[in-house]
């Protein structure tokens, strides 16, 4: 593959307009309730840049929030997996059940344990996240090459010496393909939560548009769904940058392999 | 021609430092298999010597060394080690593949052993470093060296804790013929200087009859003992040694016994 | 029954007295003296809910002795399970949502009501030959909470099973806008004036009218009910008969709160909503054949056990108090 930073930018860019001139294009032709186009749009994002920058703010914080502790859980209930069978045979069956508990169906609850807005959020976007991690962390640290593991042994290796110097490199990879998941999911899961558990204290993506779409103010609707795309924009990012860092050095395919 | 020196093979100074290789009645029988793999297995291996395990490949030998290496327990029998009991790291295992890890320097990879029991001894790995002829690829990745290069970090990680017992799965089976042969040097000097006991295991007749003190055929179902030959002359020899007509009379008496 | 339905039938309960196991620390006192209370909203801060700011704004709760905390909520927001787990003293519902909690083991009372006539129902286009509810045509479509109680109200008592086609309602009056023959669940504290912002005619079609007809912003306290309840409901009519007054001062909190309604909106449902206030009895009154009459609904629908009776969830104002 190719990739000068030239052509890296000019793609995208390239089909942005394209997108941007369709989407005009359509927008025209229907009215702005159902679609507006790209120009009353920015009007919008002008106009009430400050609520848009605050709620993404609190939305970006809930989904940071929900993926650090998505991602903690999953990780540790996958280091535990690895040492204890039993805990795997236990717990993996519910793990896989609550990844697919609909949060809609669950956020009354939610607000009735942790109280209305970001803890709902924070909640959400941890539920989602957490599974992704959990699988990578549980695929990355049994993944390892046997051979390895040998060597380990041979040389009378702790199970943590072993977890620190051999499973939790080698499983990185797999971690960092789990994280970009689980990041782009954790925005998602929390607006989800917003949308389900606010009340619009403090305001958040997820409140502007239930708002704004019950009130027929299409132009905030798109605001606040392209403020949220570019948080999972940021977000995902985030982790590529930090994968490149880690571990693009060594693993091929990860940043600095296609160079 | 080295073959046809006096044999007086190894550093018996050293030897009495390594320890001898006795399987005993040996058995492994994997878990619902029908047929024992190994059944009543005797055989001797000197210590401070050089033998090298041949046979056809799927035949067991690779498992013999990983039950010497205690990496499998055997069904029945035992594998003693006569001799001084081994310390830490007394034990090293060069496997066909490098195994080498990907996120570590060349460096980091060869202090790994050291650094596994809590050791750092930077000049260990310095003069493992330079054993294999890496000390110019120190800093490098894995992923920047050739498959040779790999290999002589495996050995020089292998070589780091100054093991008294070696123990080679055909360490040169995944490369090619010219690499191989600069290999063949760098590891038979590299053995030569530590006197340890060395356990390899090859399908190549000829690469045996080159490195090793004493040759020893395996095959069959149970693995059986099917010719044991010892090499006569000072190791580590050139590699024009396997021409030498002893060398070759050796090769052929030892592959009619394959 | 849906999931979700089924879900909180069987865990609902357990999961309510957890949270109330963990939750049920005395309130903290307030910042004024007085009995404090926390007032949990069913929906976003809106007219709706006027005469409760007024309460505050204007004193009345202070005046009765009352520390009062709106808290707003938001969709489905669990006011009566906040109110079982200690976490709100006041929780504003509907008469068909309380009944339907108590039958799952939530301990709430009905004292007092806003809406006398359910502010829901259904929203056509001024033009629409569709003059009452009764005149939909076979074929038609809605947009409606599909699986909600007013749905499974409107098919089975209509006959519209396999006759009208339901479609899920996203909250938005957007694709009302963009088609003349659009019918949509509405409440007349909500879309219809929306919709009128954007410059349509509208029609509303009272569910009342039909016979769906629960109590709307309905007063739920704990049962047995607190030995405040008479004085704050007292001070709740007063709020509330200031409010229809002058609604000004209240209004101008909840535009603050709720910066998304603009002037124009708020005005338009606070004047529309007057009607669904008073009602026949008055503002606020309650009646237990009403309630009666709803469990017998809901019985009806199965969303109620047969025979379910419903005045035992409500109590007339003024009762002694045990």
């Amino acid at each position: 593959m190719s990739g000068t930073p030239a052509r890296s930018m000019a793609l995208p860019a390239a089909v942005a307009v394209g997108v941007l001139v369709a989407w005009a294009g359509l927008a025209s032709r229907l009215p702005e309730v159902l679609l507006p186009g790209p120009i009353s749009v920015a009007h919008a994002v002008v106009d009430r840049w400050e609520l848009l920058g605050r709620s993404a703010l609190s939305t970006a914080g809930s989904a940071g929030l929900g993926l650090l502790i998505g991602s903690a859980v999953g990780l540790g209930l996958g280091v535990g997996f690895l040492w204890s069978r039993a805990l795997e045979l236990a717990v993996y069956p519910y793990a896989l059940l609550l990844q697919t508990l609909p949060v809609v169906a669950v956020a009354p609850l939610l607000v009735v344990w942790l109280g209305y807005g970001a803890p709902v959020a924070v909640a959400s976007a941890a539920l989602v996240s957490f599974f992704p991690m959990l699988t990578a962390a549980h695929v990355g640290l049994l993944g390892v090459d046997p051979e390895q593991v040998e060597l380990f042994r041979l040389y009378g290796a702790s199970r943590l010496q072993e977890l620190r110097w051999l499973r939790a490199p080698s499983a990185l990879p797999a971690v960092f393909a789990g994280l970009r998941t689980a990041a782009g999911l954790s925005v998602i899961g929390a607006i989800v939560g917003e949308f389900v558990g606010s009340n619009g204290e403090p305001p958040s993506l997820g409140y502007l548009v239930l708002r704004s779409a019950r009130s027929a103010d299409t132009a905030l609707t798109f605001a606040a769904v392209i403020a949220a795309a570019c948080l999972a924009g940021v977000v995902y990012w985030a982790a590529r940058t930090a994968e490149a860092r880690l571990i693009g050095p060594w693993h091929p395919g990860q940043g600095g392999g296609r160079a | 021609m080295s073959v046809e020196r006096t044999p007086s093979v190894g550093q018996p100074d050293r030897a009495a430092t390594a320890p001898a290789v006795r399987f005993v009645g040996l058995g492994l029988r994997w878990a619902g298999a029908a047929a024992p793999l190994i059944d009543g297995l005797d055989l001797e291996l000197p210590a401070g010597r050089v033998s090298a395990l041949v046979g056809a490949s799927g035949c067991g030998k690779s498992t013999l060394l990983r039950l010497a290496a205690g990496l499998l327990a055997p069904s029945a029998g035992e594998v003693r080690l006569e001799g001084p009991p081994l310390g830490p790291g007394g034990r090293a295992f060069v496997f066909q593949s490098p195994n080498l890890l990907a996120w570590r320097t060349v460096e980091d990879n060869v202090s790994l052993p050291l650094q596994l029991q809590g050791r750092s001894e930077p000049a260990a790995v310095e003069a493992a470093l330079s054993a294999v002829g890496l000390l110019g690829a120190r800093a490098l990745l894995p992923r920047a060296l050739s498959g040779g290069m790999r290999m002589r970090v495996s050995l020089a990680r292998a070589l780091v804790t100054r093991p008294s017992l070696l123990l080679l799965d055909e360490p040169f089976g995944a490369l090619d013929a010219i690499t191989r042969r600069s290999l063949h040097g760098v590891f038979a000097a590299a053995w030569a200087e530590r006197g340890a006991t060395v356990l390899m295991v090859t399908h190549d007749i000829e690469e045996a009859v080159l490195l090793a003190d004493r040759v020893v055929v395996l095959g069959g179902q149970p693995l059986s003992v099917r010719a044991v030959r010892d090499i006569p002359g000072d190791r580590p020899r050139p590699d024009s040694a396997r021409y030498a007509p002893a060398a070759i009379e050796a090769v052929r008496a030892l592959e009619a016994a394959l | 029954m849906t999931f979700s339905e089924r879900f909180s039938t069987m865990w609902a309960p357990v999961l309510f007295s957890l949270a109330a196991v963990g939750c049920s620390g005395a309130p903290a006192p307030g910042p004024s003296a007085g009995q404090p209370i926390r007032l949990a909203l069913n929906w976003l801060p809106e007219p709706e809910f006027g005469g409760f700011y007024e309460g505050v704004l204007g004193g009345h709760y202070e005046r009765a002795g009352f520390a009062v905390e709106i808290i707003p909520g938001g969709p489905g927001a669990p006011t009566l399970e906040l109110l079982a787990s200690g976490q709100a003293e006041v929780a504003i519902s509907a008469g068909d949502d309380l009944l339907v909690k108590r039958s799952r083991g939530v301990q709430a009372l009905g004292v007092w009501a806003a809406f006398q006539n359910t502010p829901m129902g259904l929203m056509v286009h001024a033009e629409s030959p569709v003059l009452r509810i009764e005149d939909v045509p076979a074929g038609a479509e809605i947009a409606i909470e599909v699986g909600g109680p007013f749905q499974t109200f409107l098919w089975a008592r209509q006959g519209w099973e396999g006759k009208v086609k339901a479609l899920p309602a996203a909250g938005s009056v957007g694709p009302f806008l963009a088609d003349p023959a659009r019918i949509q669940q509405a409440y007349i504290t909500s879309e219809p004036c929306v919709a009128r912002g954007k410059g349509a005619e509208v029609r509303f079609l009272g569910a009342g009218e039909v016979g769906w007809n629960p109590y709307g912003t309905l007063v739920a306290v704990a049962d047995p009910a607190p030995a405040w309840t008479d004085d704050f409901v007292a001070a709740t009519q007063a709020a509330w008969e200031a409010y229809m007054a002058d609604p000004a001062r209240a209004n101008a909190e909840i535009a603050r709160k709720n910066p998304e309604l603009s002037a124009e909106i708020l005005s338009c449902v606070t004047e529309a909503q007057r009607p669904f206030l008073v009602g026949e009895d008055g503002l606020g009154a309650l009646r237990p054949e009403r309630f009666d009459a709803m469990a017998s609904t809901l019985s009806s629908l199965g969303l109620l056990p047969p025979g379910a009776t419903g005045a035992a969830a409500m109590r007339p104002r003024g009762a002694a108090q045990p």
